[in-house]
């Protein structure tokens, strides 16, 4: 499955118990797939049993107003998130 | 050195009580240690990205091929990363993102301090305090203010927090004035907070 640019995602609630790229601020939050950046080790895998097999790696992008609230200004932030760390919108 | 009576940081005997071990056991040559001594006072740095910066002004095709996949640019020409240290380099993919009249672009790395060394050369401290961390994704504009960068309000702030295995360089706009200046003069005026998003050039 690819997640083509422009679909929208929501990033899982999920509370990692050890290493993940998962930052807090974008947890259970709104964004949009910008790019696939390539498919890379999985981090949260590779702490814990020093190998991991390679998972997609997208770019997503996200308004400040869904990371921060309704007075956080107009700028948005882009994080490069894994597959796991994701879920297709609605 | 061992003459040397000065007083030293903990941190920098216990480097060299280490290297003098590691040579005597022949663990390591001091050609190595020179070398990557080298690498990291003269070798990697911003001159590297300033390279590719004013290269990609007076290139339009270059330009579009460093946007496109700066990676590939990369090995294509040149840049030399042997012998680096730190081995993960190769593998990471490069992202330029480029400024323009309507868009700023902000690098940070929210979870520990990702930065393309080898372009930039060592991170300064502020990029690795926890002020510029948390601040650059949540107020970029005010914290740009800080750095001197004035952004009208129509001007779309874009942060780039790499979280993962790309590195991000901003590329950015070519100052006014400056068509008469040869390709390396363009590259003098590149600074290292301009790749980071953080000066104007």
């Amino acid at each position: 499955m690819t997640l083509e640019p422009g679909l929208a995602v929501r990033t899982r609630l999920h509370s990692a118990s050890g290493h993940t790229r998962l930052p807090i601020y974008v947890r259970g939050r709104p964004g949009t797939v910008h790019a696939l950046r390539g498919h890379f080790p999985f981090p949260d895998e590779l702490a814990r049993h020093g190998r991991a097999e390679p998972q997609a790696l997208y770019c997503v992008r996200f308004l400040a107003t869904d990371l921060w609230g309704p007075d956080a200004g107009e700028h948005r932030v882009y994080l490069d998130l894994f597959e796991s760390y994701l879920e297709i919108e609605g | 050195m061992s003459g040397d009576h000065q007083p030293t940081a903990p941190m920098a005997r216990r480097v060299a009580a280490l290297e003098r071990l590691l040579t005597e056991h022949g663990a390591l040559h001091d050609e190595q240690v020179d070398d990557v001594e080298d690498m990291f006072c003269h070798r990697m740095g911003a001159q590297n990205g300033a390279r590719y910066v004013a290269r990609a002004w007076t290139d339009p095709q270059f330009r579009d091929q460093l946007l496109a996949d700066a990676t590939v640019v990369l090995k294509e020409h040149g840049y030399d990363l042997t012998g680096a240290t730190n081995r993960e380099l190769p593998f990471l993919r490069l992202i330029v993102v480029e400024n323009t009249e309507r868009v700023h672009n902000l690098v940070v790395c929210t979870l520990c301090s990702c930065y393309p060394v080898s372009l930039l050369g060592p991170s300064p401290r502020w990029y690795k305090s926890f002020a510029y961390r948390s601040r650059a994704v949540r107020e970029p504009r005010t914290v740009l203010a800080e750095f001197g960068v004035r952004l009208d309000p129509e001007v779309e702030v874009r942060v780039w927090d790499s979280t993962a295995d790309c590195r991000y360089l901003v590329l950015p706009r070519r100052p006014a004035g400056t068509e008469e200046l040869t390709e390396e003069e363009l590259a003098g005026l590149v600074t290292r907070d301009g790749l980071i998003g953080t000066g104007p050039v």
